[in-house]
């Protein structure tokens, strides 16, 4: 599989700083495709959230250790 | 990794490797259906539920609360799992009777109407949101190609008919023996029932099965305490990814761009099965698809509230759009009829029809907007009107040579030109004669006979809608017509005094949205994306009692450039198309309109247009630009980049730039997004003090 990522899927970072420049210049308070700081913040907690959280490799690690301690 | 049957591998290629050394004691392979062999674009999977009580409630009615029959289904779900626990069965429900229980109590009485109307709908649902994971048909194939016998059991209230058909339509079907369902049995593969059953009824010893599935306690550690070999199939990236999804979902609900870019990563999902090859396909498929397909999805819903009894695509950017108008209607409808009519019809044939009653200076400065004018020639050519007719008259008039171009659009022999009568007397016949043809050719398409009509376009200025209405707009039988446009720039005729009846979608210059501005800056892809492969129209003929259009001849210089385009538009236009499929799908999906996609969708615009990658440049510089009002040349797309050194002299560099249709390609070629940033923020700056 391609590891190109697709240009469909924008980084929140990256619309952030592209509205940025509407919003330096034009100064409108009109529907943008700026994210909203707090929401940027609020969604990248969640990913590493979920980066950190492998909950489901742990519980097979714990099952692992716990059968081989059981074979000695 | 394997100690006492614990089994864990991160892909279907690891397992492979794991099964084939095994093949001796092995009889078979059964495997989880949900995230193992199959995986959904959207998540959560709830939400998928969430979809068909809103269709459920659309169908019941204004006064029905999808909120309220989503919770009605928990509920009854839940008695249902209590009751099969105190059945001593496992904590398990089938939909068959899921569905019944709740119409009934939705709608106080038996329903089966209804009924059917919910397992329809949730079989769709769950088939677009379904795919089968990249190698998983391969797998199954190769075992079973090995002798090793394939079933498939899944813990899931859905019945063994329906999870067969979703295999079905995913391509593995064929390929899985026998299906063993939780809901089936009222046993789980948690509790290691359903697996103990399973080897009861295959007639199966534990030790000669192998289990695969993504759930750590079903398909690993339950099968493996009933002496199977159990195998956690543990793909990080797929599980980071459903994660994200849901956290996506999340997100949503706060609306602005989210919405929008939750939509769009379910499409990105489902096009990771299906990926466009070659640049111009990649690039309809993921940068124009997406803005042509939400234009679509707001003209469809426009259309819906409107009720046009025609809807005319202009030629030649009226083509892509009536292209997927045809193909929404067929998905939605496979029976459906088409409404649409596609109207050979340019700037130009319309143009010489609005100098019926003379050429007055207002119309001929259209000309001058042109930056490559050539003066009295692109006003004559504009209208249709032979040069060489008029020479004489302008020589009169102080105009040594008619291809000069003319800067000062009020310029005094222009003006002596235009109020003399022997010109006027020499334009009047050919509009007349225009307008005639023009009139008769709308008329044999049934434009004065229908009562509403719809005009669909790329845009910008709505010339043929405003030059068509002045032309023939006082007769009685001139049908309401509404324009609906990619684009609405207003800037050569204003709103063209047509008010609400003339929309820009992505961009109405009345909105004042400067977000929304994006297409504006770059037309030039946006007409190319949506044109046809046919010349241009430059005028009518009549042939056995029809007046047909006469288009540019293939041997004109700009059209040989134009040949040479096509095949790079043909395959842009099939990567929209591809796009579309799956772009149906997920509005089916999630139920969002055009106005939760356009914010996001603007984002993907201004990435693609102030943004653009090298390759994007390279390619699309490829292509030729042709104008089709007076002008017969061709526009170089991209021009040369600029380098680091070109802002110290910010004066040359503006001069650089100025006349370029895409200024922003310049920028491309530095490694970082800085500079391309810092031009966009200078542009809004030039572009209101009109250097630019």
């Amino acid at each position: 599989m391609s590891k190109r990522s697709s240009p469909l899927l924008l980084s929140v970072a990256r619309m952030w700083l592209m509205s940025l420049t509407f919003r330096l210049y034009y100064r409108q308070r009109v529907p943008s495709f700026g994210p909203g700081l707090r929401h940027m913040l609020r969604y990248e907690l969640g990913r590493l959230r979920h980066l950190l959280d492998n909950r489901d490799r742990l519980s097979y690690l714990r099952c692992l250790i716990q059968a081989i301690w059981g074979r000695r | 990794m394997s100690v006492r049957g614990l089994v864990r591998v991160p892909g279907f290629d690891e397992l492979r490797a794991w099964l084939q050394p095994r093949f001796g004691s092995l009889r078979c392979v059964s495997f989880d259906v949900f995230d193992t062999l199959v995986s959904r674009c959207i998540e959560p999977p709830e939400d998928l539920q969430r979809r068909v009580a809103t269709l459920l409630a659309e169908r019941l009615g204004p006064t029905a609360d999808p909120e309220t029959i989503l919770r009605l289904r928990m509920t009854v779900e839940a008695e249902l799992r209590r009751r099969a626990l105190s059945d001593g069965l496992d904590h398990e429900c089938h939909f068959d009777p899921l569905v019944e229980s709740w119409i009934e109590r939705l709608v106080g009485h038996p329903h089966p109407e209804l009924v059917d109307f919910v397992h329809r709908t949730e079989r769709e649902i769950e088939s677009h949101a379904l795919a089968a994971k990249p190698g998983a048909g391969e797998l199954l194939a190769w075992l079973r190609s090995q002798g090793i016998r394939v079933i498939a059991v899944s813990d899931m209230y859905l019945s063994h008919d329906h999870i067969a058909g979703l295999l079905d339509d995913c391509g593995l079907g064929s390929l899985v023996e026998r299906l063993y369902v939780s809901s089936e049995f009222g046993l789980g593969k948690y509790s290691g029932r359903l697996h103990a059953k399973v080897l009861e009824l295959e007639g199966l010893r534990p030790e000669e099965v192998v289990h695969v599935g993504d759930n750590f306690m079903s398909d690993m550690v339950a099968p493996v305490r009933l002496g199977m070999a159990g195998v956690f199939l543990d793909e990080r990236k797929e599980r980071l990814r459903r994660r994200h999804q849901s956290l996506s979902a999340e997100m949503a609900r706060l609306g602005g761009v989210w919405k929008g870019r939750r939509f769009f990563e379910v499409i990105a999902q489902r096009m990771t099965g299906d990926p466009a090859t070659g640049f111009f396909r990649r690039y309809g498929a993921e940068v124009l698809g997406p803005a042509f397909c939400t234009f679509t999805l707001g003209l469809e819903e426009r259309l819906k509230a409107f009720r046009p009894d025609k809807v005319f695509f202009l030629a030649r950017d009226g083509f892509i759009f009536q292209q997927m108008h045809r193909r929404w209607r067929q998905l939605n409808d496979p029976a459906g009829e088409d409404d649409s009519t596609y109207m050979y019809v340019s700037r130009r044939v319309v143009a010489i029809a609005s100098v019926a009653g003379g050429l007055a200076w207002e119309q001929a400065i259209a000309a001058f907007y042109n930056p490559k004018q050539q003066g009295l020639l692109s006003v004559l050519k504009t209208y249709g009107l032979p040069p060489d007719e008029f020479t004489d008259l302008a020589a009169e008039h102080g105009f040594a040579e008619i291809r000069e171009p003319i800067r000062d659009w009020r310029d005094p022999r222009l003006l002596a030109f235009l109020a003399d009568e022997r010109v006027q007397a020499r334009i009047r016949p050919r509009g007349e004669e225009g307008r005639e043809l023009l009139r008769r050719y709308f008329e044999q398409n049934g434009f004065f006979s229908a009562r509403r009509v719809a005009f669909v376009d790329i845009g910008w200025n709505g010339t043929i809608q405003k030059f068509l209405n002045d032309s023939f707009g006082q007769r009685p039988d001139y049908p309401e017509v509404r324009g609906y446009y990619f684009a609405f720039v207003a800037a050569m005729h204003g709103d063209c005094g047509l008010g609400d009846k003339i929309e820009g979608l992505m961009y109405d210059a009345r909105r004042g949205h400067a977000y929304e501005r994006t297409p504006f800056d770059f037309e030039e892809i946006f007409e190319q994306g949506a044109r046809s492969i046919e010349a241009t129209t430059l005028g009518y003929r009549e042939r056995e009692g029809r007046v047909e259009p006469v288009l540019k001849g293939d041997d004109a210089p700009d059209r040989q450039e134009e040949l040479l385009s096509n095949p790079m538009i043909e395959a842009c236009q099939a990567g929209m198309m591809d796009h579309l499929k799956h772009f149906h799908a997920a509005v089916r999906l999630t139920g969002y309109g055009f106005d939760d996609l356009k914010p996001y969708v603007l984002a993907l615009l201004e990435r693609a247009v102030a943004y653009p990658t090298p390759e994007e440049v390279d390619n699309i510089g490829k292509l030729a630009h042709t104008e089709d009002f007076g002008h017969d040349h061709t526009l170089a797309i991209a021009g040369e980049s600029v380098g680091y050194l070109d802002f110290l002299r910010p004066r040359r560099l503006v001069r650089k730039l100025r006349h370029k249709p895409w200024k922003f390609a310049a920028f491309a070629s530095f490694g970082s997004i800085a500079p391309a940033w810092l031009f966009r923020l200078a542009y809004f700056y030039l572009l209101d003090r009109r250097r630019l």
